[in-house]
């Protein structure tokens, strides 16, 4: 065999894979990161290629990945064997950073292996002659498989493979590093029964410690300033190291904080999403050539590259979930054998305590079940104008067709057909554009009526929509892109950092926003949307877990010992199940407020909606509240007059009840429609011409979700977004899951003073109240100082 | 319905936080840019925007002529997006739309989008500006008339809550002009810092923003 000829040393898990292709079945190889899975994937389409001996110019293997970086990274792992097997294999990368006229010749004289994105998949797909174009496909590979299940860059990518399969039979390999459900895996992939799993494990577990800091870990906030100089003496023991954030904004104060005291002269690096996409290129060809030795990162660097000399992962602040932990983690030591060693450094007493369950649960391998989601039917609409641009149709055909895709298996008929009347006009009820009609029907067939349609889909294909973003620009070079809203609230001369630079705003032309580098120090940091993951559902029932356990049983710092003291002392911590609400009294000058701290310890996202709910319950009560704040453990709402039933507050029919009229009113639900109305092609991002004016369509959407809200309330658009905002908005499931959980569980604790606990959020209380002067970690520090002596003096 | 008065030319007029000019001592509205089926002219690009734009801004309309003794009404200007607006419209709006032609006396004065040939004829009389009182009403600024009252720009401000700008319609007043916000449902807008308006009001004026559904006044001064 040729494997063997070449004496390479082989990983069973590679040949297991083989075996498994070569008998027909569909598989998915979960292997841990620098295992060689990359080329385990590969090797059906080499082996097949050496055994047959092809020589014609057609696509033989197509590899998607989530990452346009991994696309031209797994090239280059590529071409090794291949050129060491003196095989003549064309390998080729196709994505938006691929040229037009590289794109062309690609049809022409197709490459056999080509490495392409969804999106550029989406493209492909849409073209005219894809029957011939992939008459002699054999295979294809799905890197980074997990991050496709609950995305809507999976319900895209699942249409397209179901409509290849259809057209031409092939083979699917299924790459991921970190999988707990796998048999999810196997249905999205294939949604049958001929895929088979291999799975081999790390025989290393990583080598985990939290930072042992000798300053006092603060109670509340999210800066690591109380460790910053042990992060840095940390820095300076490696050769190399990711310091992994979970904000941009986080990642613009460490960077600069560490400059400042960076004695050394270390080379430090930012990585971020909303950074020039040359800047980050350079800094990540940096980082392989070892020119930077440090890099203060946030998911942006999550996935992808293979990085084998990276020696310290460090995660500032909380972990948030276990499986994202583990990912990056992996991006230390790419080998199989060699622990790969991170430092945990939390933030406040609260993280350090996720940071004890998080070390837990990646020492017992103990992972996230992925989630999944059902297909969404603003991808589905985008879809369908890819295949009408693609091929005419009949609807009976397309329908069966898209079931075949996991994603959409439960699709009913009925949602089907007022999507495609959506498609074809707007699936108004009023009829009022069936002249102007994206479709026309021929018969039985529905086909595009002009060829107009062709570029804007092909400008807008996609499913990330980014929140409206001004281009960043400095005297003449683009920075990046930063958010409408951001700058929206700035006026000329005000100052901010991004991208590691202190910069004083001028003025806004089009959509650029213009700045230049200032001395001042700066007063705002972009505080970007979507920075802030919230606890995964896993972790929570672990932190609760050791929070029940009075946190005797682990060894803590002293200033977590004095923290969980006060708790105990003052109050309690919650016993598993058990739902603890704290209520006191704070008076500031004359005025006496009422404060409620409850924990249900549910993630931000889920203690925000509980929040409103509340808020609007203590109105029902007749009590005056002023309102709320909420993070990843507590809830802290702030009122005029004590309330007596407390019980009342949390009853779970009459929560839910309150959703639904909530879910309406909320402006979240608006970003949410905007969202749709883009993907799903009610309104075009991008027209042609207008791209040399810099200027885009900004059809305001609020406008629209409020008139359709009006006159068509069954519109399918807005039953997308309430599909979609039960699921991502509030994530009833959860809710109503705690809801349960606490029913007749709830302890009340009535004190005479904030608890350790309730601590935290007070501090976020004040800072949200818009008080410039109190924003500072001065304030931090002078009001948990009061909060100390308080308890002192007793 | 929430209103500001001012006085202009030494008479008493209204600002109405919807977008409508009221001259109560001569039962006159005055409106701008209406902009008619905006929505349902994204077609052309194979957007299909809902359409009902056009329903909502007659509506407003006619809720306040049921409210307010109205015997005279000026559209200022874009009463239509194109010419091709009454074709697209709904039966239902054009009912509304002349049964309001009808009963009332409109003028429209004449602006860049409205194509004369396909307003003519339907009740409306069409002028390139109307004087009244000294008063000169047109869809562009009359800058060789005393006062001037005029639409065009759909003027919009950006108003600071919490720490966040959002953008919404006003009026701009001065001793000599009003700017009028625009009153179609779909029509953006043109920031009041921006040359073109900032021409037009040097020294001090007042903007009144309209937002959700009051009026609220801001004196500003160079």
């Amino acid at each position: 065999m040729w494997l063997k000829k070449k004496g390479w040393s082989l990983y069973d898990h590679q040949i297991e894979t083989l075996n498994l292709i070569k008998k027909g079945f569909d598989v998915i190889l979960h292997a841990p990161t620098g295992g060689g899975k990359t080329i385990g994937g590969f090797m059906p389409s080499i082996d097949d290629f050496v055994n047959n001996n092809y020589k014609s110019q057609e696509f033989h293997t197509l590899y998607i990945s989530p990452l346009k970086a991994l696309t031209t990274d797994v090239k280059r792992n590529l071409l090794n064997p291949i050129n060491d097997l003196k095989i003549n294999i064309k390998v080729e990368t196709r994505t938006s950073d691929t040229s037009t006229y590289n794109k062309a010749m690609q049809i022409k004289k197709p490459p056999n292996f080509l490495m392409t994105t969804p999106e550029s998949f989406a493209l492909l797909m849409a073209r005219t002659d894809i029957i011939n174009l992939f008459k002699n496909l054999k295979f294809v590979i799905i890197d980074e498989l997990h991050t496709f299940f609950d995305s809507k860059r999976g319900h895209l990518l699942s249409l397209n493979v179901a409509r290849l399969r259809s057209i031409k039979p092939f083979q699917v390999i299924g790459l991921s590093a970190t999988l707990k459900n796998t048999n999810l895996a196997k249905k999205y992939l294939s949604n049958n029964k001929k895929t088979k799993l291999v799975s081999t494990h790390s025989k290393v577990t990583p080598e985990i410690a939290i930072l042992n800091s000798g300053n006092r870990i603060p109670w509340s906030g999210h800066s690591p300033r109380y460790a910053l100089s042990e992060i840095y003496s940390e820095i300076l023991k490696f050769k190399s190291s990711i310091l992994f954030v979970n904000t941009r904004a986080q990642a613009e104060i460490l960077f600069e904080s560490l400059w400042a005291i960076n004695n050394k002269n270390r080379k430090i690096a930012i990585h971020h999403g909303s950074l020039e996409k040359e800047l980050r290129k350079k800094v990540e060809k940096e980082i392989v050539e070892g020119h930077v030795e440090c890099v203060v990162a946030t998911s942006s660097l999550d996935l992808g590259l293979d990085w084998g000399n990276i020696d310290l992962v460090m995660q500032i602040g909380a972990p948030k979930g276990v499986a994202r932990l583990v990912q990056r983690i992996g991006r230390a030591n790419h080998t199989i054998n060699t622990p790969s060693r991170a430092i945990l450094v939390p933030t406040n007493c609260f993280e350090y305590v996720e940071c004890i369950a998080a070390k837990k649960c990646v020492e017992l391998n103990f992972l996230e079940d992925e989630i999944y989601s059902e297909g969404s039917l603003d991808v589905l609409a985008q879809h369908i104008v890819g295949v009408a641009i693609s091929q005419r149709f009949k609807k009976e055909d397309l329908y069966k067709q898209i079931k075949e895709a996991w994603p959409y298996r439960n699709l009913k008929f009925e949602d089907f057909e007022k999507t495609l009347s959506f498609v074809e006009n707007g699936g108004y009820s009023l009829q009022a554009y069936e002249e102007y009609s994206r479709l026309r029907r021929d018969g039985e067939y529905y086909e595009i009526r002009d060829k107009s349609l062709v570029t804007k889909y092909k400008m807008n294909v996609g499913t990330i929509v980014e929140a409206e973003m001004l281009r960043l620009r400095v005297g003449n070079r683009y920075l990046g892109n930063i958010e409408e809203w951001f700058i929206s609230g700035l006026s000329a001369g005000d100052t901010f950092i991004f991208g590691g630079k202190r910069l004083m705003f001028e003025k806004v032309i089009g959509n650029i926003a213009y700045a230049k580098i200032t001395a001042l120090e700066h007063q705002k940091i972009p505080s970007f949307k979507g920075g802030n993951l919230p606890l995964s559902t896993h972790l929570s029932r672990s932190v609760r877990k050791i929070f029940s356990k009075r946190l005797d049983a682990v060894d803590l710092p002293d200033s977590l010992k004095k923290w969980s003291e006060l708790q105990t002392k003052f109050s309690s911590f919650p016993k598993e199940n058990e739902f603890l609400v704290e209520t006191f009294k704070r008076k500031k000058g004359k005025q006496e407020k009422y404060y409620m701290a409850v924990h249900p310890f549910e993630g931000r996202n889920t203690h925000q909606t509980l929040g409103f709910l509340i808020l609007r319950r203590i109105k029902k009560l007749g009590v005056q509240p002023f309102g709320f704040v909420a993070n990843d453990y507590s809830i802290l709402f702030s009122f005029s007059k004590e309330i007596e039933d407390i019980d009342f507050l949390f009853s779970q029919d009459i929560l839910i009840e309150d959703l639904y009229e909530w879910l309406e009113e909320t402006p979240l639900i608006k970003r949410l429609f905007r969202e749709i109305a883009i993907i799903s092609g009610l309104i075009y991002k991008n027209l042609p011409g207008n791209q040399k004016t810099g200027k885009q369509v900004t059809f305001n959407t609020d406008l629209i979700y409020e008139v359709l809200r009006k006159h068509e309330p069954h519109h399918i658009l807005l039953k997308i977004t309430t599909e979609n905002a039960k699921k991502d908005l509030v994530d009833l499931d959860r809710l109503s899951t705690f809801l349960f959980r606490i029913k007749n569980k709830i302890k009340i604790n009535k004190l005479n003073r904030a608890s350790a606990l309730a601590f935290s959020l007070l501090f976020e209380y004040h800072k949200e109240t818009p008080d410039k002067n109190e924003l500072d970690n001065f304030y931090l520090e002078k009001l948990e100082n009061e909060l100390l002596e308080e308890v002192n003096a007793l | 319905m929430h209103y500001k008065d001012v006085i202009f030319a030494n008479k008493k007029f209204s600002f109405f936080a919807n977008g409508e000019l009221y001259w109560p001592s001569k039962k006159t509205l005055i409106i701008s840019d209406l902009h008619f089926e905006k929505g349902s002219s994204f077609t052309e690009s194979n957007q299909y925007i809902p359409p009902f734009d056009t329903i909502e801004t007659l509506r407003q309309l006619s809720n306040f002529i049921h409210n307010h003794p109205v015997e005279k009404i000026i559209f200022l200007g874009d009463l239509i997006h194109d010419k091709l607006a009454f074709q697209r419209m709904t039966a239902k709006s054009k009912k509304l739309f002349f049964k309001i032609l009808e009963n009332i006396d409109c003028t429209l004065t004449v602006g860049n989008h409205d194509n004369i040939s396909f307003l003519k004829d339907i009740g409306l009389t069409l002028t390139d500006k109307i004087v009244i009182d000294g008063i000169c009403f047109s869809h562009y600024p009359s800058i060789d008339q005393r006062f001037s009252v005029f639409g065009h720009y759909h003027p919009k401000v950006k108003l600071i809550i919490n720490a966040r700008g959002i953008w919404v319609a006003c009026f701009v007043l001065n001793k000599e002009r009003i700017l009028m916000p625009s009153y179609g449902y779909y029509t953006g807008g043109l920031s009041i810092k921006s040359v073109q308006i900032q021409e037009l009001f040097d020294a001090q004026y007042e903007i009144f923003p309209l937002a959700k559904e009051k009026i609220y006044k801001l004196s500003l001064k160079k």
